[in-house]
């Protein structure tokens, strides 16, 4: 199984897990979760741990939708051929604590699952085409300026 | 051809999309110059920004279509 998509708000329960990729000729698997933080790394200097109340995703679907597909084939290139990847991207509106992210990989040795998984997140922090509208306690919101 | 922003770029440029007339051949410096030059909120921003032509990151000299779709990436931050 190779999928790389995106979901509309908070990731169920369902997807924190990498229930869909387990099978007997994979004998690892790596999962990276992010969470919505309750602090923004955007602070202000009297405030360098602001509050963050919500947090709203944008995303330039078709070519984030192409470029988790093709995230997860460069990966498979790079550590394992056999790979089997999941990929879920929530976008839309979100409240701290939720989960807005799951990674999943399944290899047939450890070393492959964690490289694959690190070279994912990595990548897709670069690349994916989708931004953070943080807001805050006083009201105020603004777009993160990369992360 | 057609030119989408978002994030920064679609708060700065008051739209989501608009029709612009760019030069058939042109390059990525070119095309954020000539969007910096209409759009004087954007010339700020536009040298953090990414190009994309219909769906994929772009660099150097470009071909473009009457029916291009271009993209104003800003910094992402995904994840």
């Amino acid at each position: 199984m190779r999928s790389g998509s995106l979901h509309d708000g908070p990731l169920p329960a369902t997807l924190h897990a990498p229930t869909a990729l387990i099978g007997a000729d994979h004998g690892a698997t790596n999962s990276f979760l992010g969470i919505v933080r309750n602090r923004s790394r955007a602070g202000v200097p009297d405030d360098p741990y602001r509050a963050v109340t919500a947090l709203h995703y944008q995303c330039y679907r078709p070519m984030a939708e192409k470029l988790l597909t093709e995230l997860i084939e460069e990966t498979a290139a790079l550590h394992d051929p056999e790979l089997r990847a999941q990929i879920v991207h929530g976008i839309g509106d979100f409240l701290p604590g939720q989960v807005s992210l799951a990674i999943h990989v399944a290899s047939a040795h450890r070393a492959a699952a964690f490289a694959a998984c690190r070279h994912l997140i990595e990548r897709l922090k670069a690349d994916l085409p989708v931004w953070k509208r943080e807001r805050y306690a006083d009201g105020s919101e603004q777009w993160l300026k990369g992360s | 051809m057609r030119v989408l922003y978002f994030a920064q770029a679609q708060e700065r440029r008051g739209v989501a999309e608009e029709r612009c007339e760019l030069p058939p051949s042109t390059s990525v410096e070119q095309v954020f110059a000539l969007l910096g030059a209409r759009h004087p909120a954007l010339s700020e921003l536009l040298p953090r920004c990414r190009l994309a032509v219909d769906q994929a990151f772009v660099s150097g000299a470009l071909t473009l279509h009457t029916d291009s779709e271009l993209a104003v990436i800003p910094p992402v931050s995904g994840g």
